[in-house]
């Protein structure tokens, strides 16, 4: 290849990546610039040019996808630096919990044929394993939607205090109450159960009731577990404040009942009959799937509090 | 032979170089020029720039409003020839204001450092 052939292919390359509009006038100018320039330094080495001279200019000219850049104006970030780690995080974590609870089903039953959990585990990636990509998409076209119209109608510069400053350490008791009373009645319901089901109409005593070895065996985990985490929001009730020591111990109490309640979804049946007992694991997976999500949340803004300053009431 | 300077300062000193290259650039086209011999008389005056840079930077200069070009063709093959638009004389002058106050408040501040 001659040195001008490497100019005219290089201005090619730069060129196809330029608006139309640009495209012809710039590739015209480029053209005559490089060839300058290439003349230039086979004069300054007392001799004509050749290819090594032409790819040492070019490469020093720069790859051609970054000169087109550098030819168009500035254009609007869709990830700004300061969300970058909390988009990547969202969308890893995302995609990684959407496979945690549908991977485990191309293994949850032995193979019927050789390579059946090949054929299975296809089927997953052609599914759920790529269909979980929608939530980065999502986050994506949100994110280019929401920067187009900061680009379009820019925020005024001017910092403003909210209206509202919200104190994140004050626990809402009527909230709590709410919640305690809740909690209260659902653990009483899970308690009773057992005696209750007999004691229902019709066939819901079958339906009702709870596999013999859950009964025994896992059932009874839940018990200290939920009363810890009732007693931390009660101390935070008590108290009125939600401290450093309560928001930990809670989200503790929080992982280690979403861990029970996988355990008891992989453990084996929890209720005696089948539909019954595929109905509340899949409840059970929504509210474990939920759990996690809020952890992770209450966990990602407890790393970023920031020191409460002296003299203001502190949430350590 | 080591370079004693430490690592950083190839790079901060690009920092510095790439802050007024568009202030360098505005000061050669008060009369009209093409882009290798707007290169060769800012090289010609200890301001290289990259052909990489300049170019395209040309270009969006225009596309600011601050330069005009037209195509000319004068001894040789027809080329592009750049010069400041009304607007871009204005800004040079409002560069030139600035850059002269932060060169003495940096003389200042360098000479007081020196001092310490």
């Amino acid at each position: 290849m001659t040195p001008h052939e490497m100019i005219e292919s290089y201005v090619r390359e730069v060129a196809r990546r330029l608006p139309r509009k640009l495209r012809n006038d710039v590739a015209f100018e480029l053209r005559d610039l490089l060839a300058d320039e290439l003349q230039a330094k086979a004069d300054a080495a007392g001799g004509p040019a050749d290819a090594a001279m032409a790819l040492t200019l070019l490469n020093g000219f720069g790859r051609p996808a970054d000169v087109a850049d550098r030819y168009r104006p500035a254009s609007f970030v869709i990830i700004p630096a300061s969300q970058t780690r909390g988009f990547a995080l969202t969308a890893l974590i995302g995609v990684a919990i959407q496979w945690v609870f549908t991977l485990p089903t191309v293994f949850a039953e032995p193979e019927a044929f050789p390579g059946q959990v090949l054929t299975r585990l296809g089927a997953w990636w052609t599914s759920w394993g790529l269909g979980a990509f929608w939530l980065p998409g999502l986050l994506v076209v949100i994110a280019t939607v929401a920067q187009g119209i900061a680009h379009r109608w820019p925020r005024p510069d001017a910092w403003a205090p909210p209206p509202v400053i919200v104190d994140r350490n004050r626990a809402r008791r009527p909230l709590l109450l709410l919640g305690l009373l809740g909690w209260a009645l659902g653990a009483g319901l899970w308690i009773a159960m057992p005696w209750l089901s007999p004691h229902l109409p019709g066939v819901l005593p079958r339906v009702f009731a709870f596999d013999g070895a859950f009964l025994r065996e896992r059932a009874p985990w839940l018990l200290p577990i939920w009363a810890g985490h009732f007693g931390v929001h009660v101390a935070a009730f008590v108290q009125g404040r939600w401290t450093a020591l309560t928001r930990r111990l809670g989200l503790a109490f929080s992982l280690a009942i979403s861990v029970l309640l996988a355990w008891f979804i992989a453990a084996g049946p929890v209720f005696a009959a089948k539909a019954t007992d595929e109905a509340a694991k899949g409840l059970t997976a929504l509210v474990v799937a939920f759990s996690l999500i809020a952890a992770a949340v209450s966990l990602y803004r407890e790393q970023r509090r920031l020191p409460t300053p002296r003299g203001l009431p502190s949430g350590a | 032979m080591v370079d004693p300077r430490p690592e950083a300062f190839g790079k901060l000193e690009q920092e510095l170089r790439r802050g007024v290259v568009v202030l360098a650039v505005l000061s050669q086209l008060r009369a009209a020029q093409y882009g290798y011999s707007l290169r060769q008389a800012l090289a010609a005056r200890d301001m290289p720039i990259e052909e990489g840079t300049l170019y395209p930077l040309l270009r969006r200069l225009e596309g600011q409003g601050l330069l005009v070009s037209e195509w000319r063709i004068e001894d040789g093959p027809p080329r592009r020839y750049y010069r400041l638009s009304p607007a871009g004389q204005q800004l040079y002058r409002d560069l030139t204001t600035s850059w002269g106050g932060l060169v003495a408040t940096m003389d200042k501040l360098l000479s007081e450092g020196a001092d310490q």
